[in-house]
């Protein structure tokens, strides 16, 4: 690989870095994510690493989990919509998120562009209980939700025909937990439930174990 | 979007991505951070900051609003303007974890003369501070710099229709006199215009 040259000082140096294993622990973390777990707890990264925003990765679900993420607040203007909902001219119905406002609304919205949907924002540090809520569906969905973050909206695509008609997409949504030095960040997760879904059960928010894949 | 379509993508995913980019990068970040603040410290900051950015917003660049340049202008001058406001300590923790702070003497000797040798730059963006945010938006990347009307356009998602007329009213509500004083490093505010 012929990288610019660029003399880097020390500072610098040590960015790249960092930067570097921020980057591969990500990748770790969607590695491990991609992975079924027969049951309850935990996704993390098997990279060796436990800071940043990573460290809100939510430690979530089972099988039906399909993609989670953590992404940083940045402030907006209050007079912003808190959620858009549109489908491309191809189906796939695309959702972005300025602000954890109006998960009715957004449910109602995904609604309308087709997606049968649940939607629950949480206060900091809690998420569902999602034993006992609802079924897991057993088709595998991994690999198609796709999630991104662009400037301070988190947002994610949904595939036509993605869910089955007994389908539903299960969205958590959650301030982290209180960090001292206060950056505000959220963590979502995704479920997709066969049948019915019952009422969200706030829980505290689960500790992040970090596993190791062999 | 598909990485085929969106090189910058890879930088999320690839350490190699990564450090091509940053190398590639680095000199416009420098430069646009000492353009901004003083501080060699606080330079160190937003640099790593714009640099994390940069990796959160990878998926979503999109090559037919911008070379990644520009784009990445776009993210420093989001982190930058969120410092100002008190609000992006976000990565800071990352930051003092790393042990990147204090700076090593190096690190503040180079900073430190970028520093001085954007000083004049700094003055033009510290009297831009009183525009309205719109107008300044196009003023700083146009005028601090160098991206074009239409790049800016591109990188705040307006018409260049629209970002020819913020720049005037910019350089209309900065008045002559800065215009005739910003000549170090950047394009005097009058030609900017023309």
């Amino acid at each position: 690989m012929n990288l610019p040259t660029v003399q880097l000082d020390s500072f610098e140096t040590a960015l790249l870095q960092e930067l570097r294993e921020e980057v591969a622990a990500r990748e770790a973390a969607r590695a491990a994510l991609a992975t079924p777990r027969p049951t309850g707890l935990v996704t993390a990264p098997s990279a060796p690493r436990s800071r940043g925003r990573l460290r809100w990765a939510m430690a979530t679900l089972a099988a039906a989990v399909v993609a989670m993420a953590a992404w940083i607040a940045m402030p907006t203007p209050v007079t912003a919509p808190a959620y858009a909902v549109t489908t491309t001219p191809e189906g796939t119905v695309k959702v972005t998120i300025d602000r954890l406002e109006d998960a009715a609304g957004l449910q109602r919205a995904l609604r309308e562009h087709g997606i049968s949907a649940v939607v629950d924002y949480l206060p900091g540090g809690m998420v569902c209980r999602d034993e006992g809520r609802y079924a897991q569906a057993s088709s595998d969905h991994r690999g198609l939700l796709s999630t991104a973050i662009e400037g301070s909206h988190l947002t994610f695509s949904i595939p036509r025909n993605w869910l089955a008609p007994s389908e539903t997409l299960v969205i958590s949504l959650s301030t982290s937990p209180p960090v001292a030095d206060g950056p505000a960040a959220f963590a979502m997760g995704f479920s997709v439930a066969e049948g019915a879904v019952g009422q969200c059960d706030p829980i505290p928010f689960p500790q992040v174990v970090v596993e190791t894949d062999h | 979007m598909s990485h085929s379509s969106n090189p910058i993508a890879f930088i999320a995913v690839d350490p190699d991505a990564l450090e091509a980019f940053y190398r590639e990068h680095l000199p416009t970040v420098r430069r646009f951070v000492a353009r901004r603040v003083a501080d060699p410290e606080l330079a160190a900051d937003l640099t790593a900051d714009i640099f994390l950015s940069a990796i959160d917003a990878a998926p979503g660049y999109d090559p037919s609003r911008g070379t990644p340049s520009a784009w990445l202008c776009g993210i420093a001058r989001h982190v930058v303007a969120s410092h100002h406001r008190g609000a992006a300590r976000a990565h800071r923790a990352l930051t003092r974890e790393a042990g990147r702070r204090p700076l090593q003497a190096d690190a503040i000797a180079r900073a430190q003369e970028r520093i001085d040798a954007e000083r004049e730059s700094r003055r033009m963006y510290a009297a831009m501070a009183g525009l309205p945010a719109g107008q300044r938006a196009v003023l700083e990347l146009v005028a601090l710099d160098g991206l074009s009307v239409t790049e800016a356009a591109a990188v705040l998602g307006i018409s260049p229709v629209t970002s020819r007329v913020r720049l005037h009213r910019a350089r209309q509500s900065l008045g002559s006199a800065l215009a005739q004083d910003a000549t170090t490093n950047t394009a005097p505010l009058t030609e900017v215009v023309q």
